[in-house]
């Protein structure tokens, strides 16, 4: 007999077997009746996730049990047990513990398509009613900050999310040698001809004096840190905020930053091999060692951008001076770099949790400043000291890197400015230190050019707070997005053979075939129904106003 | 016999081509050894090729003290020898006797087990059925549900056929039951085929990465690989550094490197002890050897 023969047979052993597997998996607990009688402050017990990273020290337990779990338990209001979460695999972890009931009562997690999906499977707890009756800090924060609410409702108008509020400044910070620039006399171009002429110059002319021609005008054209430059220059995106309030879809704003990036190409002023750059570290690399005139990196963090590439470029390249450049005018318009995201949606409750109000205790106290400055600084006395100012001072760096640096996962609801001055990314800085003093000053010049009312170069808003398609519309934007990156990536090299008209031409029959009508009817819809509700780049502009107004104030 | 000259040409091509081969497997790793022991500025602005430059062993040690390396090496030693031994054990038990012509349903066996290389549960149901059984958290996770590759259990079996059955005539003849044959015949005449498949075993335990990852929630029960990609990709997760104080945990590329060869050097110095027996190796069908 052959295989094919004994194959029903065999799939019904098969079913028979996973059929009794199955009857063994249901869950054994009922839904818990609320914990509703008021049995006076008897600590509940709860379970959280806790990102492991893989950093805990040896010797420091692990980052499910170390002296800050202990803590939380000595000094918070409940019982916490917490389940580590791969960081780079929360997806998966989090789905399969889902799926098999033993998810902890509170998750956090920043993957906004995350949480979205977990929203959609209907794991999530609506929070309303608990922040209402349970809640005083997280309940405050949201007075003060109504953004928090705004951000955290989903699409049935009831709020899932906790999240903390970020300090705006701007994520992505364009350098320009200004060493260079002195050199040939030349001045910060404002638009795409300056732009182009400056590349050029820094190309041709040796601006590094060193007789050889290695030198690019501009580095990182595609991938790495530098990748959304363009596009914010030339506010090439998808999707849009129009004139009056509409919401535009589409790929006809990309066409104006493919020619341009074209004309750079064509005029030599960045490597040709920058295709084979997958992640930019080659560009990168060439703009530490002084190769690259103009360079945009992702300054989310200046003190690590201070450590790291500032101080391995004053190392490699003593004379380099770089300077924030604005980016130009062009015929799209002027725009500015992507700023981060000021409410950041950090943590959802699982629809299961048996003791939501415990949960609720236990995030007021996480929201608390002197909570969050304990994972921040470590205990007082011990980690760091409080100067007469109420400036912290890390006492023992050694210390503080062994204990205390890898614990800021489990501050992630805890919003710093609360702190007051010395939440501010601008004091952190050490100005004894030369590469943070001029960290510094670079911070300073970037808060001044990007900072401003100039529509901000990454569409509707910060890609946080966009909305998800359902996952079929998902996968066809994926692809028709990815199909006409490929068509204008190919029109940016290919010379005569292939030109931007074609290429546009091409992108707009891709966008028509590849579900078009869908993508935009569904974000039409989406925006018509949520436009009010939707954090936009403005509102942000507007929370940055307030936390300067209140920094100076200090 | 003297080679033709088409036959030189072709080993001439063919030492080209092994050469390439071997130098694009060489070389990665020869640069994945400079940049763990060169300096930070160094690894940074690109200098480091195939040579260390700023030599130090400033990664390693922040390495060894700074992560949980330790732990998560004798975690992986654990899980592969004691997982390897249980594999080979249970493949051996199952190979044996299915490659018996004597014994009645073997054929039936045979494809029951054949039936899991093409179908099987998925992600979801199999972790409800570690998770019912209480393995979860538990090493036996890893090992229980994929004791047996299917593929090295035919492996075995079709070497076990290939052995004379003249041999165990004479052994039986002498006094010997099926245990006898199976300890004091079949086994030591495989050993080239059993070192093998132990490596085979080996190397996948030693790999083992979303078993872990999955089933074991303890992070000190953590193995080598988990350890590793979280360090290398917690760098990239861009959303999670609008709180700067999140970049103190971010892994520097030295001791990434280093990580990678702690995490390979065991299984480097496996391949040589057991290089003789691939020269025997394995089949499934034909001849060699």
């Amino acid at each position: 007999m052959s295989l094919f023969n004994k194959l029903p047979k065999l799939m019904l052993i098969a079913g028979l077997g996973s059929g009794l597997l199955a009857g063994c998996s249901n869950d054994k607990e009922p839904a818990a009746g609320s914990s509703g009688n008021t049995g006076e402050k008897e600590r509940g017990s709860i379970s959280s996730t806790i990102y492991d990273r893989g950093s805990v020290p040896n010797g420091m337990g692990t980052i499910e049990d170390n002296m800050w779990t202990k803590w939380i338990n000595e000094n918070g209001p409940a019982n916490l047990k917490f389940v580590a979460i791969p960081r780079w695999e929360s997806q998966s972890k989090l789905n399969v513990l889902l799926a098999s009931g033993s998810a902890p009562d509170l998750i956090f997690e920043f993957g906004t398509s995350i949480r979205n999906q977990m929203f959609d499977q209907k794991q999530l707890m609506p929070l309303d009613d608990l922040i209402e009756q349970h809640s005083v800090e997280y309940k405050a924060l949201l007075g003060k900050y109504p953004q928090l609410k705004q951000a955290g409702i989903k699409s049935d108008g009831k709020l899932y999310e906790f999240g903390r509020m970020n300090e705006v400044y701007p994520l992505v910070s364009v350098f320009i040698r200004e060493d260079w620039l002195d050199k040939l006399g030349l001045q910060v171009p404002t638009n795409e001809e300056e732009f182009l002429a400056v590349a050029k110059a820094f190309t041709e002319q040796d601006p590094d004096g060193n007789g050889v021609d290695d030198t690019y005008g501009i580095g990182g054209f595609e991938f790495g840190d530098n990748a959304g430059l363009f596009r914010y220059i030339f506010n090439a995106n998808w999707v849009n905020l129009g004139e009056n309030g509409e919401i535009e879809v589409g790929p006809e704003r990309l066409q104006k930053e493919a020619e341009f990036k074209r004309a750079l190409y064509e005029a030599g002023v960045v490597d040709k091999d920058f295709l084979s750059d997958k992640d930019g570290s080659k560009s990168k690399q060439d703009f530490l060692n002084g190769k690259i005139g103009i360079y945009a990196f992702m300054t989310n963090d200046y003190m690590g951008f201070a450590s790291r590439e500032l101080d391995t470029l004053m190392t490699n390249v003593p004379d380099a001076k770089l300077k924030i450049m604005p980016l130009p005018k062009t015929s799209a318009g002027q725009f500015t770099t992507v700023w981060n995201n000021p409410v950041q949606m950090t943590a959802v409750v699982n629809a299961r949790a048996k003791n939501p109000e415990a949960i609720m205790e236990y995030i007021d106290f996480l929201v608390k400043p002197e909570t969050g400055r304990t994972f921040r600084y470590g205990i007082e006395g011990e980690h760091y000291k409080l100067e007469a100012d109420g400036k912290p001072v890390i006492l023992d760096q050694e210390k503080y890197k062994n204990e205390v640096s890898w614990a800021s996962d489990f501050g992630m609801v805890y919003s710093r400015l609360e702190e007051g001055k010395y939440g501010y990314a601008e004091t952190q800085f050490d100005e004894a230190i030369p590469a943070q003093k001029e960290a510094l000053r670079l911070f300073r010049e970037a808060m001044e050019t990007y900072m401003t009312d100039l529509p901000v170069g990454e569409g509707l808003t910060h890609s946080e707070h966009m909305p998800q398609l359902p996952k079929e519309l998902q996968v066809k934007f994926s692809n028709v997005t990815a199909a006409v990156h490929d068509i204008y990536t190919r029109a940016i090299i290919s010379g005569s053979k292939y030109t931007i008209e074609q290429a546009a031409d091409d992108a707009q029959k891709q966008w028509e075939t590849g579900g078009s009508a869908e993508i935009v009817d569904w974000y039409k819809q989406w925006w018509d129904k949520e436009k009010d509700n939707v954090l936009i780049w403005s509102d942000f502009y507007e929370i940055y106003e307030q936390q300067q107004e209140a920094f100076k104030a200090e | 016999m003297r080679d033709s000259r088409s036959e030189k040409l072709f080993y001439l091509l063919n030492y080209v081509l092994l050469t390439i081969i071997a130098l694009s497997c060489i070389l990665p790793l020869l640069n994945v050894i400079a940049l763990s022991l060169s300096g930070a500025d160094a690894v940074a602005s690109g200098r480091v090729t195939l040579w260390p430059v700023e030599t130090s062993l400033a990664s390693f040690k922040s390495l060894f003290t700074g992560t949980p390396i330790m732990r998560s090496f004798w975690n992986s030693v654990q899980i592969t020898l004691i997982g390897t031994g249980l594999s080979m054990l249970v493949t051996i038990m199952a190979a044996y006797p299915l490659s018996r012509r004597q014994f009645y349903s073997r054929r039936f066996f045979t494809l029951a087990m054949v039936f899991t290389m093409i179908f099987n549960g998925g992600l979801i149901p199999s972790y409800l059925v570690v998770q019912n059984l209480g393995l979860v958290n538990s090493y036996a996770a890893l090992w229980l549900p994929g004791l047996v590759s299917t593929y090295n259990m035919l492996l075995m079996r079709s070497a076990f056929e290939q052995l004379p059955g003249e041999v165990d005539e004479a052994a039986k003849i002498d006094g010997c039951g099926e245990t006898g044959i199976l300890l004091r015949i079949v086994l030591p005449l495989s050993k080239p085929m059993l070192a093998t498949l132990a490596l085979f075993y080996g190397v996948g335990y030693w790999n083992a990465f979303m078993s872990v990852m999955i089933y074991i929630n303890d992070t000190a029960k953590y193995n080598m690989t988990v350890l590793v990609q979280n360090m290398i990709k917690s760098t990239s997760m861009i959303q999670d550094f609008a709180d700067p104080t999140m970049l103190a945990t971010m892994t520097p590329e030295g001791i990434r490197s280093a990580a990678v060869i702690v995490m390979i050097v065991p299984i480097l110095a496996v391949y040589p002890l057991l290089q003789k027996y691939f020269v025997k190796g394995v089949m499934l069908g034909s001849i060699k050897g």
